[in-house]
């Protein structure tokens, strides 16, 4: 068992010509740590991750590894190993010469390297496939010889590719568990780049979120989603409604949010814009008048039955709110029903998305 | 689905008559030549093997199979070693976007005619040609050498352009490797050296035998560069097919000749036939 | 840094080697076309025009040249129509033993050119016919068919089956089928296999040498005027043959550019 490593990305900016993929990238990763880099597509992830892998240089800025400054290093010499998209399992060659191929590259031979690869293959849940040809294995066994074959050197890094982009639903859901329990087995510290935020976080323990080449927002996953620093971090993690809403002063000088188009108002803090964005996330409002906030009558438009949840389109004038309530709850369509919300769940942005 | 099956013999017939009036035929019947002989002025249709047996006793023959056989074997491993290196060097040293102007140069000098291209090829090599002009003039050489008539010509004109050939499918076996199986190789310690020879060889090498393969079968069979840059020094099978059929008229010892042509080519195809499908990464 | 810089020279260098071989005769070629003396060797004298207008006033040569430009357009369209019928054929309608019928059209592919016109030559005795430019078509119809199909069949897709489902939902005939959408989404593999076999059949040597006898191809012709002795005139036709190919494929790939942008 490997004890991981700690990352340290310092001042990354990256340029392809004129335009500018990544712009000063700073995070810390513990050791030990399973990061999950989450962000849509075109927000500069896949690229970080092959900075960190040394396949591209970054523009400006320094990767460091357990203190050493690794950035110049070529993916050979640097103490990573990348699990890619498409697994890249060589096609030629056995499952066996795949997974011992970085031993072989070390002069490890022999015996001693059959046996460290058969050690990496049970770790990855493939104890009899040595001999097989990897062409003649399924997407899920692939990615477990890829797996092995990264870990087998013992990197100090694991950096993971959309690994499980090829799989379907309920594999992908198996792979998630197996590659938790995987990373606490071995203990390497593991950095998976993913743009699908349940994935990220069933698996992370800091989940970074990029946006166009920025970091949105870093933290544990019940951070990020209760408390999200950004506008955008709130409505790409988990679904969230979005309510543009101004800030008065009252009679006694109390700043007081008024939602638009709405008949709601209630006090807050003092630091408040005069325009501000409110996020509530769907599971938070309530069908009672038990909130601190009352947000009034809404009526029932839409209901969707998704299985463990229902889901509810409520309008209200121009106003339109989701909510999600167990199925049990039983509602019509065309009913009208009181709504509220506790001050806590509510998150105020800025007009420009950053925390008010 | 009977009417579909009906359909698609229709629109396969007229590819299916072609190749079976046209090609196959034709091929018959120079089997069946084959098997006559030429007495006097006309063909006695009885079936003899003479032909065959006159190919195999007659040192004319033999020489000249085995003259071919060199001269295409050496123009298949000149060509392939000479091309790999320029098909790598455009698939993975040049930007993607200079690549086809790139593959694009290496093949225009071959829309200029055959048969003048082997000509130039024979003013290049001539005694007072290009070559020998640069040689002497510089001073490395003090008279000239014969280098067109002879087998090196022909083996230079077909190098040229067979290498052409050979780094197109090399190229298009080496662009079909995913780069991530190349990055994979390096990100686990091997060496730029190491990773060609374990990697990118290996998978490049359906190009490598198609590109051999198409040089062996063009080679062995062209008449035009050994008759106009190899001379009439030393004959290779097809001059000898194109005089038993201009100056002697020998239709059925053509025809004998040919069939042994063809048969090389076959035994060739059954070597290669496994490495010629380009395996598909999946 | 300097060790990378140095790794990129080599390889420079080598492409730069490998071009010098592969123009070089045709650069010869070109420049002793505007030889102004008699042979084609060093030294060279002056530009000079000289060769070109005799080569144009040369009526067997000109004429040759409308042959070859005649037979490499029929040849190469029917072979690219029945080619790629029988791609289609093949691949949508998949009848059965596709696999040895595809091994069968593409078997003239093993077969030498010389071969090949041989057996047609002594085929058309047989049958009493005698030697013609029709006798060319025929042969280069043979010879390059199974490349038109090849380079058909690789373009041809499965996921384009959808494209020809939806035409018969909405009521196309099979007939309409292959002409409004087969037919344009393969419109680059088509122009490939057209331009791909007229280059071809426009070079052939061999095979016209058998089949033609007094009306006669570019190459053959080109062929017998240099059997009596090297001169100019025959780089000057070479020279027009390579200015010919190069302008009609530089025109076929605009002309393909200006489709491509009118239909977006």
């Amino acid at each position: 068992m490997t004890k991981g490593s700690q990352v340290s990305i310092q001042g990354i900016d990256k340029f392809y010509g004129q335009s500018q993929i990544l712009d000063d990238i700073n995070l810390e990763f513990a050791a030990g740590s399973y990061v999950v880099v989450l962000g849509p597509s075109g927000s500069g992830k896949t690229t970080l991750l092959a900075i960190l892998g040394g396949f591209v240089e970054a523009t400006r800025g320094s990767v460091i590894i357990d203190g050493i400054d690794v950035t110049s290093a070529t993916p050979s010499k640097r103490p990573t190993t990348t699990v890619f998209q498409d697994y890249a399992l060589f096609p030629h060659m056995s499952v066996g010469q795949n997974v011992g191929f970085g031993l072989a590259m070390r002069g490890i031979k022999g015996d001693d390297r059959r046996e460290q690869v058969e050690e990496a293959l049970q770790l990855v849940g493939l104890p009899h496939v040595f001999d097989r040809n990897v062409t003649a294995l399924s997407g899920g066994q692939r990615q477990r010889v890829a797996l092995a074959r990264a870990l087998v050197v013992k990197p100090k890094v694991l950096l993971l590719d959309e690994p499980l982009g090829a799989l379907d639903l309920k594999l992908r859901r198996q792979m998630q568990d197996e590659l938790a329990h995987l990373q606490h087995t071995v203990g390497t510290t593991f950095v998976h780049v993913t743009h699908d935020q349940e994935e990220a976080m069933a698996l992370a323990d800091t989940i970074v979120i990029l946006r166009d080449g920025q970091v949105e927002d870093a933290g544990a996953p019940e951070r990020l989603y209760t408390r999200p620093a950004t506008e955008f971090a709130a409505v790409f993690m988990g679904d969230s409604n979005v309510l543009p809403a101004s800030v008065l002063k009252d009679t006694s000088g109390v700043n007081v949010v008024s939602i638009n188009g709405l008949d709601v108002r209630f006090d807050t803090s003092e630091s408040a814009p005069p325009e501000v964005v409110l996020s509530i996330r769907p599971e938070y409002l309530r069908v009672d008048r038990a909130g601190d906030v009352n947000l009034g009558m809404w009526r029932v438009a839409e209901k969707h039955f998704l299985g463990p949840i229902q889901r509810l389109v409520l309008t209200s004038g121009e106003s339109q709110l989701n909510l999600t309530l167990p199925p049990t709850h039983k509602v019509d369509i065309s009913e009208v029903i009181h709504i509220s919300v506790d001050k806590d769940s509510i998150a105020l942005f800025t007009v420009e998305g950053k925390s008010a | 689905m009977k009417r579909s099956a009906l359909q698609g013999w229709a629109l396969s017939g007229p590819a299916l008559i072609v190749t079976g009036v046209l090609f196959l035929a034709p091929m018959a019947l120079v089997i069946v030549y084959s098997f006559w002989q030429r007495v006097g002025g006309s063909i006695d249709q009885t079936p003899t093997l003479a032909n065959y047996q006159k190919i195999l006793s007659d040192p004319t023959f033999a020489n000249s199979l085995v003259n071919s056989l060199q001269v295409v074997t050496l123009t298949v491993i000149i060509s392939v070693l000479v091309a790999y290196p320029f098909a790598y060097v455009i698939a993975y040293k040049v930007p993607p976007k200079w690549q086809g102007i790139l593959l694009l140069l290496a093949v225009l000098p071959f829309w200029t005619s055959y048969v003048v291209r082997s000509y130039s090829w024979l003013l290049v090599l001539a005694k007072q040609g290009v070559v020998n002009n640069a040689l002497t003039s510089s001073g490395l050489i003090s008279d000239p050498i014969s280098i067109a008539n002879t087998r090196t010509g022909t083996i230079i004109a077909f190098v040229h352009f067979f290498t052409m050939v050979c780094a197109l499918t090399i190229y298009a076996s080496l662009r079909q490797i995913p780069d991530t199986y190349r990055k994979a190789a390096r990100d686990l310690g091997a060496s730029p050296f190491r990773t060609f020879v374990a990697v990118t060889l290996p998978l490049s090498l359906p190009g490598v035998v198609v590109g051999a393969f198409l040089t062996f079968v063009l080679a062995i069979g062209d008449f035009i560069t050994p008759q106009i840059v190899g001379g009439g020094n030393e004959l290779l099978l097809p001059q000898v097919i194109m005089l038993q059929i201009n100056r002697r008229g020998d239709f059925p010892l053509a025809a004998a000749l040919s069939v042994v042509l063809l048969l090389l080519v076959v035994i060739v195809y059954l070597i290669s036939a496994k490495k010629l499908v380009l395996r598909r990464p999946t | 840094m300097r060790s990378r810089w140095i790794r990129g020279l080599i390889p420079a260098l080598y492409l730069l080697l490998i071009y010098s071989f592969i123009l070089l005769p045709v650069a010869v070629l070109m420049l002793f076309s505007f030889q102004a003396s008699a042979l084609p060797v060093p030294p060279f004298n002056g530009p000079s025009l000289r060769w070109y207008q005799e080569l144009f006033a040369d009526d067997r040569m000109i004429s040759a040249l409308w042959h070859s430009m005649i037979i490499g357009v029929i040849s190469a369209l029917i072979a690219t129509i029945i080619g790629f019928l029988a791609a289609y054929a093949l691949t949508r309608f998949r009848p059965r033993g596709s696999q040895i019928l595809r091994g069968l059209i593409m078997s003239p592919l093993g077969v030498s050119y010389l071969v090949i016109g041989f057996g047609l030559s002594i085929s058309a005795n047989q049958l009493a016919l005698g030697k013609s430019l029709w006798m060319v078509i025929v042969g280069h119809v043979v010879v390059n068919m199974p490349l038109a199909f090849a380079i058909i069949m690789s373009q041809i897709k499965e996921e384009d089956i959808s494209y020809e489902k939806a035409a018969r939902d909405l009521g196309a005939s099979e007939f309409m089928v292959i002409s409004r959408v087969v037919i344009p989404i393969l419109s680059p593999g088509l122009l490939a296999a057209f331009l791909l076999s007229f280059t071809l059949s426009w070079d052939e040597f061999i095979i016209s040498l058998f089949l033609t006898r007094f009306d006669v191809t570019l190459p053959v012709e080109i062929w017998s005027a240099l059997r009596t002795g090297l001169n100019p005139q025959t780089n000057a036709a070479g020279t027009l043959v390579f200015v010919i190919s190069v302008v009609v494929l530089v025109s076929a790939y605009a002309f393909t550019r200006r489709r491509k942008g009118a239909s977006r």
